[in-house]
């Protein structure tokens, strides 16, 4: 009886340190008619009705609190059946088990979480580009032509 | 003295010969006049206008507008060569 005792102060101390989950409202106006609910045009100056909606999906927020929870338990129950059955005391047992798992799984997902991706760097090339034949020297062609109106040289100048 | 009438001739032989050298106009076309093959520069410079003439055969290639560097005879109004500043 006293190590269930000790199992369930264990989960309880585990539940304390959790955070709930914060719950979250989304505030939606409507008011598309330019009335108001009285049915007076106002102006423009309407008193829109609103509704409060909770939220739909839950945050990744919970999801980890129930993760955290659950791997309490879990070594909480383990603490305690592996001190037991060493002679040792149940209760410290189910603390040190709780602690340790917690730990041991916040180390083990922040060692297996996925990496983000690599962020490429932006490609410049096109901009560059761009920017040179925006602002590039203007192209010239100077034509030369002799007396006799033939033409002597054609050159391309860039400014 | 020797030195100064030294420099005088000098002088006078550096505006003789400069007078030899081809007069150049650079600016901008003001207008054609097909009839006599002439073109009406502007100097944005001086502000003033010349008249050049050309060859027909430019003509075609030298409208209002053009900028233009004209290279002129000794002691004339007629294009030894003309640049024309055709695209940009």
């Amino acid at each position: 009886m006293p190590k269930i005792l000790w199992v369930f102060l264990a989960a309880t101390v585990a539940l304390a340190g959790c955070a709930s989950a914060p719950k979250r409202t989304r505030t939606t106006y409507h008011n598309d008619s330019g009335y108001d609910n009285a049915g007076y045009n106002s102006g423009g100056y309407t008193s829109s009705n609103y509704n409060t909606v909770p939220a739909a999906a839950p945050s990744a927020q919970s999801e980890q609190n129930k993760k955290i929870l659950k791997q309490a338990v879990l070594g909480a129950a383990t603490g305690a059946i592996a001190s037991e059955a060493s002679g040792g005391k149940a209760g410290t047992g189910a603390l040190i088990g709780a602690g340790t798992n917690v730990l041991g799984g916040a180390l083990f997902d922040m060692l297996t979480a996925p990496q983000p991706p690599v962020q490429q760097n932006p490609q410049y090339a096109p901009y560059v580009n761009q920017w040179n034949d925006q602002n590039q020297g203007k192209k010239k062609i100077i034509r030369k032509y002799d007396s006799n109106g033939n033409v002597v040289s054609e050159e391309e100048v860039w400014q | 003295m020797r030195g100064f009438r030294t420099a005088i001739l000098v002088f006078a032989a550096l505006v003789v010969s400069s007078s030899g050298f081809a007069d150049e106009i650079q600016g901008v076309v003001d207008s054609v006049d097909p009839s006599t093959s002439t073109v009406v520069i502007t100097e944005p410079a001086s502000g003033g206008r010349r008249s050049v003439k050309v060859h027909p055969n430019v003509l075609a290639g030298v409208q209002t507008g053009s900028v233009v560097k004209a290279s002129l005879k000794k002691g004339g109004k007629e294009a030894e060569t003309l640049e024309v500043v055709v695209a940009k």
